[in-house]
């Protein structure tokens, strides 16, 4: 039914809920990795799909909040970390709302309907199908980013500020040839047609500017 | 004078018959001078020198002087012997007889004075003399004694009953003669005790006794008597009376003690049979001594209560150990007390028992307080139960809810399988296999909560302890997981039952448990494992034992104290009533520190011997 074929990690401790939900899920066509802890989710080789991990706050081993702790420390790092759906047997306010401000999707207290969970769930995937495609369009700039030389490392931020060939030739001490011979080798290694997709290349990357 | 010697006395009669021979031959003399020697020694020589004298003048007097004169060839001279012969005889007897008066009353004079020198010694001694008097008081005798005894002087003639009269008081005095004068006319004995007033001042008890001599006529002829001075006796008797009126003070007191403790009293031989009880033990029982004796006091106690006592009675009387118990006794209008009852043997320097001394102190109102408390405990327990669900409302919810998702998310799965294209029926039929079976165990968990929970009388069952410690696990998985407590389990196979009540029973593993849950909270650096072991302790007993690495316990006996508590929100009672619930079952439970850290709860309970097949 998806294209990108999305994924649900299902970790609950209570195996007829595992069971439960893994077959609710899997009955509106989703894909399911179940597991009874954090551990063996951590350890669990994620495919390369649009995922979301529905999480039971109270675990054995490493509570839900600081396995969504761990895996915030993971998305930092620039890997791929499914958003959360929390589930709960006695949710308490305090739980839910660091769970929510640490970037949950939906805090669910046990027993909960199958709208709230599977509209969370699509949400969920919604948003990491994004986020995956904002991650995997960044790497792509990044590669593009590593081909530049040190020396046109640093003309670009002239280039993308708008200055002159000939100001920026100043600034570093170099010819205004020199420049627009740096400035063409940029366009090409970055895959601008532009220079204005060359700027917002250079925003999403997170080059500063220089000042003037 | 009688010679001593026996030789002497026969020479005596031998000389003085020679002299009679040597005076009467030259003078041709007559028979009279051997008379005088017959008669001299048989005076002074006795009955055998008077019979040898009289052999010896009837030898001299034939064969010295009776040829020519008289001689016993003439039938006249014979017969003048024989007077002679008879004469002597006559002479030597009479004197004999009249040595042998003398010598007899001599005896008697002697022993009449020694008689005499005892008395009056003894009347000294005993302070005693003895008198005589005419019926008008006119006294004819007085021993020694008693001149010392009434002051006068000693060795004059008795005293007259004027001077006698001055060492009286003048009342004491009328006295003395109204006794002799109703003696007198009474003809009888008297005996009395008077005061007198010696010259020197100082007074002395007298005591007086009489008795009439009667005369010929039948009248009193004289009284004849003894006085006493009995002042050092009458003193003693004072001092004596003295000591005893103080004895008989104290014990008095004694006794008015014994009889207003609130307390009954009791003594007894030191076999063990009652000898006194006192007036509060009579009251209350509403009997006396004897008839408890013959009812046996063992009947006026409480039915169910005598072979207990009676065993501690008669082990004490056999040890002569302290005697200590409680029991009910049979008030006089039927209704029974409870008693603390003490005994304790009193030995003699030996070390033998003398006596038993017991006392009774009357605990009913104590008794009645501590059943209250103890009704009061059960309620608080209830109370305390009714706070434990407050407290882990949410962890019981979680135990609810978790089954209930599962059939609400297997309820939403099934529909959709069914209303798949094509319809999905395997997978519907699971789902809907899994909505039964976890909507039985929620159904489960509840009836599990409710049992917990149930304000039910005690109602003691045969139970087996790994079943009633697998049903409090259970509803506590959810609890020991949300806190990262791993439970380990040690169950012992073929563990006799016990008798108990189920509920209770789990309220105390619950309350262990949770207990040991809660004091690895601070624990960080550890495994946080709690172990619940149970195992066969002794034919008898079955142990649990409840063993947490937590904090561990500064004091394990205070832990059991009521409002003792290390918890911020705790009210402290969870361990006094797990304590009193052991107790009620007959078990002991206590604590002790773990072997590296935490502590360890355990309680036995007796086992149920007879273990079904």
């Amino acid at each position: 039914m998806n294209p990108d074929n999305p994924i649900v990690f299902l970790v609950d401790d209570d195996h007829r809920v595992r069971e439960a939900l893994s077959s609710l899920l899997s009955s509106v066509g989703l894909r399911v990795a179940v597991f009874g802890s954090a551990a063996e989710f951590l350890e669990y080789e994620k495919p390369d799909a649009p995922a979301c991990l529905v999480l039971d706050l109270q675990l054995p081993d490493t509570s839900g909040l600081e396995l969504q702790q761990q895996l915030a420390g993971l998305r930092l790092a620039g890997e791929d970390a499914p958003p959360i759906v929390f589930i709960t047997g006695h949710g308490d306010v305090a739980s839910s709302v660091r769970a929510m401000k640490a970037g949950a999707i939906e805090f669910l207290s046990k027993p909960f309907g199958e709208q709230e969970l599977l509209q969370a769930v699509k949400a969920a995937i919604a948003l990491d199908r994004v986020a995956r495609q904002k991650r995997s369009e960044l790497a792509e700039l990044q590669r593009h980013y590593k081909l530049l030389t040190p020396r046109e490392r640093e003309v670009l931020p002239f280039v993308v500020a708008g200055f002159a060939n000939k100001q920026t030739g100043a600034d570093l001490g170099a010819s205004e040839i020199t420049i627009g011979v740096h400035r063409g080798q940029i366009m090409r290694k970055m895959g601008a047609k532009s220079l204005a997709e060359l700027v917002r290349m250079a925003d999403k990357l997170g080059i500063a500017t220089p000042r003037s | 004078m009688v010679l001593d010697s026996q030789l002497r006395r026969y020479s005596l009669a031998a000389i003085s018959c020679g002299l009679a021979l040597a005076v009467s031959w030259p003078f041709d003399s007559f028979a009279s001078i051997y008379f005088l020697a017959v008669l001299v020694s048989s005076l002074h020589g006795g009955k055998g020198p008077g019979l040898l004298s009289v052999a010896l003048s009837a030898v001299a007097y034939n064969y010295f002087w009776l040829p020519p004169q008289i001689h016993l060839s003439e039938r006249f001279s014979y017969f003048r012997f024989a007077f002679f012969l008879g004469t002597t005889l006559a002479i030597v007897g009479l004197i004999e007889a009249k040595r042998h008066a003398e010598e007899a009353r001599r005896r008697i004079a002697l022993r009449v004075q020694k008689s005499e020198s005892y008395l009056s010694e003894a009347e000294g001694l005993g302070h005693a003399g003895s008198w005589a008097c005419t019926p008008h008081l006119a006294y004819t005798y007085f021993s020694a004694e008693m001149y010392p005894i009434l002051g006068f002087p000693a060795g004059d003639a008795p005293p007259s009953a004027g001077d006698i009269g001055k060492r009286f008081a003048p009342e004491e005095w009328l006295r003395v003669r109204e006794t002799f004068e109703a003696a007198r006319r009474e003809k009888i004995a008297w005996d009395g005790e008077f005061a007198i007033i010696l010259p020197n001042g100082s007074g002395r008890a007298v005591r007086m006794v009489g008795h009439p001599v009667l005369g010929a006529s039948g009248e009193v002829a004289e009284f004849v008597g003894t006085a006493i001075d009995v002042t050092e006796q009458r003193h003693a008797r004072t001092a004596l009376q003295q000591a005893f009126d103080e004895i008989k003070k104290s014990e008095d007191q004694l006794r008015t003690i014994i009889e207003t403790i609130p307390g009954l009293v009791w003594c007894a031989a030191p076999e063990g049979e009652f000898n006194y009880l006192n007036r509060r033990m009579l009251e209350y029982t509403g009997t006396t001594l004897d008839v408890l004796g013959q009812l046996g006091w063992i009947n006026f106690l409480y039915a169910d209560d005598r072979a207990p006592v009676l065993a501690a009675w008669s082990h004490a009387v056999a040890t002569g150990r302290t005697y200590e118990i409680q029991c009910r006794l049979r008030r006089s209008d039927g209704i029974y007390q409870w008693f603390h009852v003490l005994g304790q043997a009193a030995r003699d320097n030996a070390g033998a028992i003398t006596r038993w001394y017991g006392l009774l102190i009357d605990i009913d109102d104590r008794k009645n307080i501590e059943e209250a408390l103890y009704g009061s405990e059960a309620r608080l327990s209830r109370a305390t139960q009714t706070a434990t669900v407050g407290e882990f409302a949410a962890s019981i919810a979680h135990e609810i809810n978790q089954p209930l998702a599962a059939v609400v998310a297997n309820g939403h799965a099934c529909l959709r399988w069914l209303s798949a294209q094509p319809p999905g029926l395997a997978k519907a039929h699971e789902a809907a296999e899994r909505i039964v079976r976890d909507g039985k165990e929620a159904g489960e968990v509840v009836r599990r909560i409710r049992a917990l929970f149930k304000r039910a009388a005690l109602e003691k069952i045969e139970l087996d302890m790994n079943e009633v410690i697998g049903e409090v696990l259970r509803l506590l998985s959810g609890e020991a997981a949300r806190r990262h407590v791993a439970v380990e389990t040690d169950l012992a196979k073929n563990l006799a039952s016990v008798t108990g009540d189920r509920v209770q029973l789990q309220q105390v593993i619950f309350n262990l448990l949770l207990n040991g849950i809660e004091a690895m909270d601070p624990v960080l650096d550890r495994p946080r494992k709690l172990f619940i072991r149970s195992n066969q302790h002794s034919p008898e007993a079955v142990l649990v034992e409840i063993r947490d690495c937590g904090v561990g316990l500064k004091d394990p006996e205070k832990v059991f104290e009521a409002f003792f508590t290390t918890k911020e929100d705790g009210m402290g009672m969870g361990l006094a009533i797990c304590r009193s619930i052991i107790d009620a079952h007959h078990g002991r439970l206590w604590a002790s520190p773990g072997q590296d850290a935490g502590a360890i709860f355990s309680f036995t309970l007796p086992a149920q011997l007879t273990t079904a097949p």
